[in-house]
């Protein structure tokens, strides 16, 4: 790993300023970031570190009236552990401890989860090896490689990488907000494939807190290759909204998790097995998979159903 | 089929009933709590004061060459204090001594021609620390011709293909074989013998590449100094870690080899090195840090990779088409193989050496069984797919027992009787194996026909036994020196590196248990500078060089009761050693201790006479799987794991048992996920990382059930035998898939897309 400036913040706003300027990034839990400067992975290698987590009070986990107040700095192991969140947003608990592994789980922050970089092979591999789009080339080289993990929803600013935080799908569900710096941000509409980053921060903009709407039901599946460490290949998220009504959200897809609404108007009238199957294929029915990708429109199929299920099961 | 072994142990005491310390649990391996703890040194562990970092420059394409190279702006940079280049004479002229099976293909040390991506070539920079290294890479001016690459070994053979290595082979990719073993080969008469058969088949069989070197990247340390006991040639010495034990024959060979040095010039510094798979591979650092620090008057220089890095040296690929004729009782009476195999990048094993080592997997296998007609026809081709390494002998017995499944599965058998009833030799071995492991598994209760079961959630339920045999590695001489000090131990040194086979600590045991000596009077131990012949440095040679332990042991224990007789005014056949002590067999209430009877010494070296790789079935093992596979996913999960091992005799139940779990753990990473994946457009690797290179995580253990089983029949200390190398491979649970969906899947690993389009779920 190449040499850096690390700098301890003490507020928020001392973090963003600093952020503008030059090559800087912001660290939490560290465990997508070190792993990252260690590799080379990103175009230019930063010469500033700011630490976020000297800041105080930002890794709360408290409830206020209808929603959960998570800070940037919780711990994911914490989240999981939470009697709070497992009580008003279970499919966000599950989510948080179904990340990587223990080890893991107990550096890293729920804040990193959501900005964590997309786990491309393409993108990750060092040395600038392929110089993709989301690094200033031209190019989507997963789109005609070996695309076996990418998108079954076609591209996104040119770029086929399917996100990877097992936390969002979980959030859109739950309609959750991610309050930054500078404003606050629907769950849903927080994730892009934008440049190097996952997330539609800009430069200096900092995550602080995410609002989580009570949920009286909400679960998380998650489909890996491995039962630890692995990123997702799908994962699904379903919840009861305040109205009654089902959100649903996948992740693993496309390179920002996405609300499924054709699987929720499917079961609007209520989850059963016939609905939930058709959810699951509503759900699938515009993919355009990659040459690569076609067996994970079946599991995308099956999760969503098996989701559904799992939320009325428990409800 | 029903055959009795006939295989006599030779060497003495291969009898023995009674055993006080061999077969016993709870003694702590003396590498153990070094592993643990986080103790053990291994090389970049190792500092010295003024300690310098080597890396050197890497192919960045499938395969190129170096056009020119510019080092001027590199070697401005603070901190470097060295570069080489592929023109420096030096190291093109390295390795020095190359073994004569190397008959052709024999590249420089650093070479101007990345034979894959990530391949070491151009130049190495030696610098103040990593950082200054990977600056001063960066600022190499490097203008590459790109090649062509493959990365396929049945695209390498392909007519057209580009010839990779043109000074090797002009004509075509095809390289040698290992020892001039034939290419072709036929017993009996194939085509008779398919017109006999009532059925005919074909079955495919394909194994991508897999990694070796995990989870530590390995790295190089060497440094020259004086020798501590005098320089009277007035030549400093080398010292040096490397991650060999073979074919190196410990830890300093491959430096001297390099060189062209002597071996008392060349010192080992530790016995640890990275876990990995197997043998021959070992990294081009271990040749030059010592070239490196000579240069630079014998400072110390490590030699590093990144994780990334290690992973240019890996498992070849294979390919098998396998046409068998069999009758309608299920008897196999005729065999047509042709195997198609992938060399990597140097047209042979190992990453230094070049050449034609290669020890594939072909039809050996079912010359251990009945069959009377058989033709084998093997290819070997070099890709660019990296470096690799062996990996002999249970290969063989993949097609074996894949043919056994499509007999059972075309004839709706059991295959366990299918087993039984084709390989040659059944007794004492197979039979015992199979009867423990079945009813250990409760194979009777949960065996079925393909496709007929499905769990309550849905799932496919598939069960599969498969037969190996267990190999002991007797190609190579074991070299055990003994000697009694006057304090009245035992003791042994040892100078291999380690890949916690704890080969030391069964050795250990067999002195004992042979001598009468208490465990703990008897001292294994690692020496460094012992240049010693190599004995049990890896999991199948482990129980061989028991039997050189024993050998040995007899011998000195001979010494000792001579020794002792005459001071108790005896002859040599009134006394016994019991716990270290000398006593009286008529009084055994009178007893003496060994502490300044004297120093006695022995030394045995030779080998049992245990052929290798050939038909001779001995000790053999059966393995039993069981899958569920989730058909709405492709997602199988292995439900339990059951191993019935002959070990002939269990000497050092802890790590023999232990190895069973740990081969049958890495064969399910091979069997469900792992694979070696590079960007088809570009031969750039993707997934050099412990995220994209799936190996099992804890969680992903599967339950395994060790059934040791023991004939005796084995051609180490009390007919004991190898264990790891039978079960590393991914095929078991293949055939438990095949029993579950009814359909066979060609190539490993078995992952979802793979499961899902073998039922027509996707095409």
């Amino acid at each position: 790993m190449r040499e850096f400036t690390h700098m301890e913040a003490t507020t928020i706003e001392e973090a963003s300023k600093n952020a503008r300027k030059g090559n800087a990034m912001v660290i939490a839990g560290g465990t997508d970031l070190l792993g990252t400067l260690k590799d080379e992975i990103l175009p230019v290698y930063p010469s500033v570190i700011i630490d976020l987590k000297t800041i105080k009070d930002l890794d709360k986990i408290e409830e206020e009236k209808d929603q959960i107040i998570i800070g940037a700095l919780a711990k994911l192991a914490d989240v999981a552990d939470s009697q709070v969140a497992r009580t008003n947003c279970q499919a966000l608990a599950e989510a948080c401890g179904k990340v990587a592994s223990p080890t893991i789980r107990n550096m890293a922050t729920l804040g990193g989860n959501i900005c964590q970089m997309h786990r491309c092979w393409y993108f990750r591999t060092p040395d600038d090896r392929f110089h993709c789009g989301r690094k200033g080339g031209n190019t989507c080289p997963a789109y005609n490689g070996d695309n076996r993990y990418h998108s079954i929803f076609g591209q996104q600013n040119g770029c086929v990488a399917a996100s990877s935080h097992d936390t969002a799908p979980a959030l859109i569900a739950l309609g959750a907000v991610i309050v930054t710096s500078s404003r606050a941000v629907l769950a849903e509409e927080f994730f892009a494939a934008n440049g190097f980053r996952s997330c539609v921060l800009e430069d200096g903009e900092i995550v602080t807190h995410i609002r989580v709407p009570k949920s009286k039901k909400s679960v998380f599946e998650k489909f890996a290759l491995r039962k630890s460490i692995d990123f997702p290949i799908v994962n699904c998220a379903a919840a009861y909204g305040a109205d009654g009504t089902v959100r649903v959200a996948m992740g693993g897809v496309f390179p920002a998790p996405l609300r499924i609404k054709a699987a929720e108007a499917a079961v609007a009238g209520g989850i059963t097995e016939s609905t939930a199957k058709k959810a699951g294929d509503d759900a699938v029915a515009d993919c355009t998979p990659l040459s690569g990708t076609a067996y994970k429109v079946e599991i995308a199929r099956t999760m969503v159903k098996r989701t559904l299920l799992r939320l009325e099961g428990e409800r | 089929m029903g055959g009795t072994s006939t295989w006599v142990l030779e060497g003495t005491n291969d009898d023995r009933q009674d055993f006080k310390v061999v077969g016993t649990w709870n003694h702590p391996g003396r590498q153990s709590w070094d592993m643990v703890s986080g103790a053990a040194k291994y090389p970049t562990d190792l500092y010295k004061e003024g300690t310098l970092v080597a890396m050197a420059l890497r192919c960045p394409y499938g395969h190129a060459k170096v056009k020119s190279l510019d080092i001027s702006e590199a070697e401005k940079l603070p901190g470097v204090k060295l570069i080489l280049t592929y023109e420096d004479e030096e190291l093109a002229s390295m390795p020095i001594n190359v073994p004569s099976y190397y008959e052709l293909g024999r590249s420089p040390l650093l070479g101007d021609e990345g034979e894959f991506e990530g391949d070491e070539c151009g130049a190495v920079v030696v610098g103040v620390s990593e950082e200054v290294c990977r600056k001063a890479l960066d600022l190499i001016k490097v203008k590459w011709e790109v090649l062509p690459f493959v990365l396929d070994c049945r695209e390498a053979g392909k007519p057209g293909a580009p010839i990779l290595r043109p000074e090797m082979n002009p004509d075509s990719n095809m390289t040698g074989n290992t020892f001039g073993a034939p290419v072709k080969w036929e017993i009996g008469n194939v085509e008779k013998g398919f017109k006999e058969a009532d059925y005919i088949e074909v079955i495919e069989y394909g194994r991508p590449m897999w990694n070796q070197f995990r989870p530590m990247p390995p790295a190089y340390f060497s440094y020259w100094d004086n020798d501590p006991w005098g320089n009277p040639d007035g030549e400093k010495m080398c010292y040096v870690t490397n991650h060999a034990h073979f074919p190196s024959n410990g830890p300093i060979i491959s430096a001297s080899m390099g060189m062209g040095v002597h071996e008392d010039k060349v010192r080992a510094l530790t016995p640890y090195m990275a876990a990995r798979y197997c043998d021959f591979v070992e990294k081009r650092g271990a040749q030059l840090a010592p070239v490196l620090s000579r240069r630079l008057g014998g400072v110390p220089v490590r030699c590093v990779s990144t994780r990334r890095q290690a992973f240019d040296a890996n498992v070849p690929q294979t390919f098998f088409t396998v046409r068998i004729g069999f009758k309608k009782d299920g008897t196999l009476v005729a065999v047509q193989s042709k195997n198609v195999h992938q060399t990597g990048a140097r047209g042979g094993y190992g990453d230094k050496t070049h050449g034609h080592l290669v020890l594939p997997a072909n039809a050996q296998g079912f010359k251990s069984t009945s069959c009377p007609n058989i033709y084998s026809e093997m290819e070997y081709y070099v890709t660019n797919g990296a470096c690799t390494t062996a990996d002999p002998g249970k290969d063989a017995w993949e097609p074996v027992n894949l043919a056994f499944a499509k007999i059972a599965d075309t004839l709706k058998m059991d295959i366990s009787e299918v087993i039984m009833k084709n390989v040659k030799i059944t007794k004492p071995s197979l039979e015992s194996c199979m009867e423990a492991g079945k009813k250990a598994f409760h194979w009777d209760s949960k065996w079925h026909l393909p496709g007929t079961k499905r769990l309550e959630d849905g799932r496919f339920h598939g069960v599969a036994c498969r037969s190996c045999w267990s190999m002991t590695w007797g190609m190579i001489s074991y070299n055990i020196n003994l000697r009694m000090n006057t304090d009245g131990k035992i003791y042994m040194p040892y100078s291999e590196a380690l890949i916690g086979t704890y080969w030391p600590d069964a050795v250990q045991l067999v002195i004992a248990e042979e001598m009468g000596m208490k465990l703990e009077d008897v001292i294994v131990y690692y020496a460094a500078n012992y240049p010693n012949w190599q004995k049990g440095d890896a999991a199948d040679r482990g129980s061989t060089c028991t039997w050189a332990a024993k050998e040995a042991a007899v011998q000195l224990k001979k010494q000792i009761l001579e020794t002792g007789a005459s001071l108790f005014g005896v002859t040599a056949d009134e006394v016994d050693l019991v716990d270290s002590m000398i006593t009286l067999k008529a009084d055994p209430s009178k007893q003496m201790s060994l502490v300044g009877i004297g120093q006695l010494a022995v030394g045995y070296c030779g080998k049992p006479k245990v052929p290798f790789q050939n038909d001779v079935i001995r000790t053999m093992n059966v393995d039993f799987c069981e899958v569920a596979v989730d058909p709405e996913t492709g997602m199988v999960e292995i439900l339990d794991y059951c191993s019935a091992h002959d070990f002939g005799k269990l000497i050092r139940p802890s790590s023999g048992l232990g190895q069973l779990e740990m081969a049958l753990t890495m064969a399910s990473g091979r069997a469900l996920r792992e694979e070696i994946i590079w960007d088809p457009n570009t031969g750039v690797l993707l997934n050099g990382n412990m995220y994209d290179y799936k190996v099992p995580t804890s969680l992903d253990q599967p339950t395994i059930e060790t059934v040791p089983v023991e004939t005796r029949c084995g051609g180490g200390a009390y007919g004991s035998t190898g264990v790891a190398h039978a079960h590393c491979d991914a095929g078991l649970v293949g055939l438990a898939i095949q029993n579950a969906i009814g359909k066979f899947i060609p190539m490993a690993p078995y992952t979802p897309d793979k499961i899902l389009g073998a039922m027509g779920t996707i095409s």
